[in-house]
């Protein structure tokens, strides 16, 4: 069997040997170069747009007047432009296109164009934007989109006296995706009106709508096809449909292959990130910890314009309880539109910021409760036959209790958890230990899939095809991005057919040839990508297995599979290979290529109105624990430890299961510790490259200890659920917790930058002087 | 790109290369390791229309010991530095500094001139430098010279190196016992400029810590002595309480700013906490 094993991942060699080829790799005769006239400001009117003198004849200068189609990037709700018009929303905004003969002329000629500006006033605060009195960005409210969630009645818990309460402002700060290969693509003008993007893409059939739309052309005259894609963590999924969009207007107007490659610069100032969050948080519980009332309010920094933050804000606010009983909630969040960069999807889609919050909320509670903080997650925690906060019954693959107990297990966490010492006992022992060691847990789950307001777009599909000689090819439309999916579909694969995982190979993603299988998102590719293979094997499974019984002549019933053997049940040494029953089924003119479709769950829903669904096909479950030494005098948190344990449902390949384990536990630690955003006052972002954004290095990275937990999925292919977003879900609050936990102070914002700490303490030592003199 | 329109040379003697010098002046940027220069090429920060690459110049890659120093000559890249027993023996506080640079990568690559060269405040080799009285070889085609570290810097990448000029080398006089540590704070433990640092070095004498100098980085437009804690703990000496007193002494000196990396308060008080705990490394380890 090839399911369960850990088989050399399909795509790592050439990635290693420098084979693989990225878009930039890709080379077209005629090829010119795009490069973007960008916004300076975080609002203005652009009142005009002229060349210079030293502008060149050779040389092409494009504006939203060169559009042939709409000047739209469809994502959602259609505020997007692809080229700003009369106004620039944010510091980093296309507001014209230069194309030229090579990338260095094309960065000449962004020189040579002049553009006139009535810098506005921007909003810069999504706190103070909302409802803002004068500047709308967005509607009457400057909110692009709010969600509830509602389930029995807050009010009089909160006002009963035999409950404890605890309150919490918590704030998350944006966080750039950083993945190695910047975003670009190729726009290819071909014969008979038609047009090809090449890119480095995480949704092509996103890009393939919304630039069928820009170009003005129906889709059935332009594809996309994915070229090998270095990393995308979601901030491939909306951001390369404006910039296929910006090439493909070029490609257009030029009618030459087109080529366009962010700078890093130009990426981290003109992409997406994830949303800042700002998130009040109100729990109430009984006094033997039982979680009574969860009250929250959220609010999202969406950026100038919509993308997914509608999507994004849906998934936070279903997300805002975590993994845990409450029967009285009441949560409304909001996305608010703001002057900076749009914000979209990221590697945990708006769960991560109310995740954090809220897993802090639980530590604050324990302490009030004087309850270790694994035994009031353990009293708290769904387990199989539970209802959730928004009302869905959990009645398969519910592992997170299985997470808890190993993570607790394996950390030894009863031996080395003791309760937060008390900060003003700290504080005053600063100067003989200024080294405090913690430890802090997180819990946490992960709703797979596109879900109650997404599942319009969750169908997927795929083609087989065994070849005359045992091999095989199959097609899928959703991608690889470096999670290790054509690794796991292979596996899958095999073991329907039975035959050798080297010998299948997965074409690429074009999406006129591939079928729209909905964007590869919301750890969705293995399981539903997965079910689609399966599906289309069941025909070609039929071809072998009868061909065999003629050639054994035997009843099919009186056969069963073995790994690249068909065999008689009750004779096991009478069999015969799978590549022989291949060939003479081929010969036969058996049916062995096939199509297979399958749509997400149509159980799943969400009521607007109430506030409540089944949110979600199933969920993903996690338990992290961390270890940290605190500098008090510096502020610096070292984390030394980190323990991941995660409930898949099957391990299909248990090695990519931890590279993603370590891999999401890394980009934790950079959301949690290190990466920051720097605006300046006017919205530019002063951190525009990865010397002033600090990704952690491989000398920050602690121990990972990963722990895989299988609780079968029954819908899923061998028992798999998707969980690829959720191993940095929970490195955040783990670690601020664990903060928390050795120097008594909990912390109310992330990341937790030395500078940050420092201030804490300081702020709780002045607060000390203070109440001492009164 | 700026980069693709340098001209680079690569002369094959010193004599040459100083000659090229003489005659392009300020058009020319002196290239060793490049790892700032290209990245100020790229980033279009500068535009050199002429690069003199040094890195071949075999007389400027020599580490070697005089009687009363120990000579690093301009060419020689940052991991030889590391490497050289001399160099971790006699001047330890220099390969403390030198070895927290970059990455590995960076630092094989690298040359310690051109992390003096660069005037940053934030550059790792100075207050090591500074702390060990190291003095700068400037050489022209028609004059050599010498000048004590701390007078070369002007303020962030700005020198008294004359546009004629080459450094061909730095000079660190040994000293009897030393004692030192360099400590900084980072925003990640490689791949990082420090937002405060600080080197101390004294001279181990019978059981005392004497000639105690104190050199602070990233607080100031250059690198700076913190002069009155060097002072205090020449008249009181080195003890757990001159040691407090001459930690805030340090912190008058500094006067940080906001940037992107840290918030001026953060580094004025890591000043002192650096200076502190350096101070008691050197007394604890006596």
């Amino acid at each position: 069997m090839a399911v369960g094993k850990s088989l050399p991942r399909k795509d790592s060699y050439d990635k290693v040997n420098g084979i693989a080829k990225y878009i930039d790799d890709y080379q077209f005769s005629g090829m010119v170069h795009a490069k973007i006239v960008r916004s300076p400001h975080a609002r203005a009117k652009i009142l005009s747009i002229s060349k210079l003198s030293s502008w060149k004849d050779d040389w092409v200068l494009l504006t939203s007047d060169d559009i042939q189609g709409e000047n739209i990037v469809h994502v959602i709700l259609d505020d997007q432009p692809a080229i700003a018009e009369k106004i620039a929303n944010y510091a980093g905004e296309a507001v014209a296109i230069v194309v030229a003969s090579s990338e260095n002329e094309a960065n000449e000629a962004l020189k040579s164009v002049k553009v006139d500006y009535e810098p506005l006033e921007p909003l810069l605060d999504a706190r103070k934007a909302l409802n803002h009195d004068t500047i709308k960005l967005f509607g009457d409210d400057n909110v692009f989109t709010n969600h509830r969630m509602i389930n029995g009645d807050v009010d009089p818990i909160f006002e009963r006296d035999d409950v404890v309460v605890v309150e919490g402002i918590y704030e998350a700060a944006a966080q750039e995706h950083a993945y190695l290969e910047n975003q670009g693509c190729i726009v290819v003008p071909n014969e008979f009106d038609t047009y090809t993007a090449y890119g480095s893409i995480q949704c092509p059939y996103y890009v393939h709508t919304a630039v069928a739309k820009i170009l003005g052309v129906d889709k059935s005259k332009f594809e996309v096809i994915q070229t090998v894609t270095g990393g995308a963590f979601g901030g491939k999924e909306d951001v390369p449909s404006l910039v296929v969009g910006l090439c493909a207007i070029a490609a257009q107007k030029v009618q030459k292959p087109v080529k366009l490659i962010y700078s890093r610069e130009e990426d981290i100032v003109g992409t997406s990130k994830r949303h800042p969050g700002y998130m009040i948080y109100r729990t109430a519980a009984s006094k033997d910890g039982t979680l009574l009332a969860v009250e929250a309010d959220i609010l999202y920094d969406s950026g100038a314009y919509s993308t997914l933050s509608p999507a994004v804000i849906w998934r936070g606010v279903v997300h805002v309880l975590g993994p845990y009983r409450c029967p009285n909630v009441l949560v409304e969040g909001f996305a608010v539109a703001t002057n900076k960069v749009p914000n979209g999807a990221f590697r945990g889609f708006g769960s991560v910021q109310v995740l954090f919050a809220c897993e802090s909320q639980m530590d604050r509670l324990a302490a009030k409760l004087n309850m270790d903080p694994a035994e009031l997650r353990r009293k708290n925690l769904l387990v199989e036959g539970d209802v959730t906060a928004f009302k869905q019954l959990l009645d398969d693959s519910v592992g997170g209790m299985e997470t808890l107990v190993q993570t607790l297990k394996e950390s030894d966490w009863s031996t080395k958890w003791k309760p937060a010492p008390d900060p003003a006992e700290v504080i005053q022992s600063i100067s003989t230990n200024p080294i405090r060691k913690g430890i802090g847990i997180a819990t946490i789950f992960y709703g797979v899939g596109l879900g109650g307001i997404g599942k319009a777009l969750s169908r997927t599909g795929a083609y087989v095809q065994v070849h005359q000689d045992g091999s095989a090819v199959f097609a899928v439309g959703t991608v690889e991005m470096g999670q290790g999916m054509i690794t796991v579909l292979s596996q899958i694969l095999a073991d329907e057919l039975g035959i050798s995982y080297d010998k299948i190979r997965m074409l690429i993603v074009r999406t006129t040839q591939t079928p729209d299988s909905g964007p590869t998102v919301a750890s969705r590719a293995t399981t539903f990508s997965g079910r689609a293979i399966i599906k289309a094997c069941k025909p070609i499974k039929k071809s072998i297995i009868a061909t065999a019984a003629k050639m054994l002549n035997k009843e099919i019933e009186e056969l069963e599979k073995e790994e690249q053997f068909i065999r008689v049940i009750s004779e096991p040494t009478v069999k015969i290979s799978i590549d022989e029953v291949i060939t003479q089924a081929f010969l036969d003119r058996k049916q062995l290529a096939s199509f297979g479709w399958d749509v997400e769950s149509p159980d799943t829903n969400w009521n607007e109105e109430e506030g409540h669904g089944n949110a979600y096909v199933t969920y993903a479950w996690a338990t992290n624990v961390a270890e940290v030494e605190v500098d008090l005098e510096t502020g610096e948190v070292t984390v030394q430890k980190i323990y991941a344990a995660h409930d898949v449902g099957k391990a299909i390949n248990p090695q990519t299961v931890e590279g993603q384990i370590e891999g999401g536990t890394v980009q934790g630690l950079g959301y949690a510790r290190y990466e920051q955003i720097v605006w300046n006052k006017d919205g530019n972002i002063l951190s525009n490259n990865l010397g002033t954004y600090i990704l952690p290095g491989t000398k920050d990275v602690p121990e990972i200890i990963s722990i895989i937990v299988e609780s079968n999925y029954a819908e899923g292919p061998y028992g798999a659920k998707g969980f690829a977003e959720q191993p940095l879900m929970g490195i955040a609050p783990a670690v601020t917790n664990a903060v928390y936990n050795a120097i008594g102070l909990s912390p109310d914002s992330i990341p937790i930058i030395p500078e940050r700490i420092w201030e804490l303490i300081k702020q709780y030592r002045e607060d000390m002087e203070m109440e001492e003199k009164a | 790109m700026g980069i693709y329109n340098s001209t680079i040379y690569t002369p094959k003697s010193l004599e040459e290369a100083l000659e090229l010098k003489g005659k392009y002046l300020d058009d020319m940027k002196i290239l060793a390791g490049g790892t700032d220069v290209f990245v100020h090429l790229r980033n279009e920060f500068a535009h050199y229309q002429y690069l003199l690459c040094i890195i071949n110049l075999k007389e400027l890659t020599k580490i070697f010991e005089k009687d009363d120093s120990v000579f690093i000559g301009s060419a020689t890249k940052i991991t030889d530095i590391v490497n050289s027993n001399l160099i971790q023996e006699k001047c330890n506080i220099i390969a403390q500094g030198v070895n927290v640079i970059g990455s590995p990568q960076i630092r094989n690559q690298s040359t310690l001139c051109g992390n003096v060269c660069n005037a940053s405040p934030a550059g790792d080799s100075i207050p090591p430098l500074y702390v060990r009285n190291a003095v700068v070889h400037l050489k022209s085609s028609s004059l050599e010279r010498t000048m004590p570290i701390n007078e070369l810097f002007v303020g962030p990448g700005q020198t008294t190196i004359q546009p004629d000029e080459l450094v061909i080398g730095v000079e660190i006089p040994k000293k009897i016992n030393p004692v030192g540590t360099y400590l900084s704070l980072r925003q990640r433990n490689s791949l990082s400029i420090n937002k405060v640092s600080v080197a101390l070095e004294g001279e181990e004498v019978n059981g005392e810590i004497i000639n105690l100098r104190i050199a602070l980085g990233a607080v100031t437009p250059t690198v700076v002595y913190a002069d009155k804690a060097e002072i205090y703990l020449k008249e009181h000496g080195l003890n757990p309480q001159s040691i407090k007193q001459a930690a805030l002494l340090a912190k008058e000196a500094a006067v940080p700013i906001n940037d992107v990396r840290s918030s001026k308060e953060y580094r004025h008080d890591m000043i002192e906490v650096l200076t502190r705990r350096g101070l008691t490394e050197l007394l604890n380890n006596k």
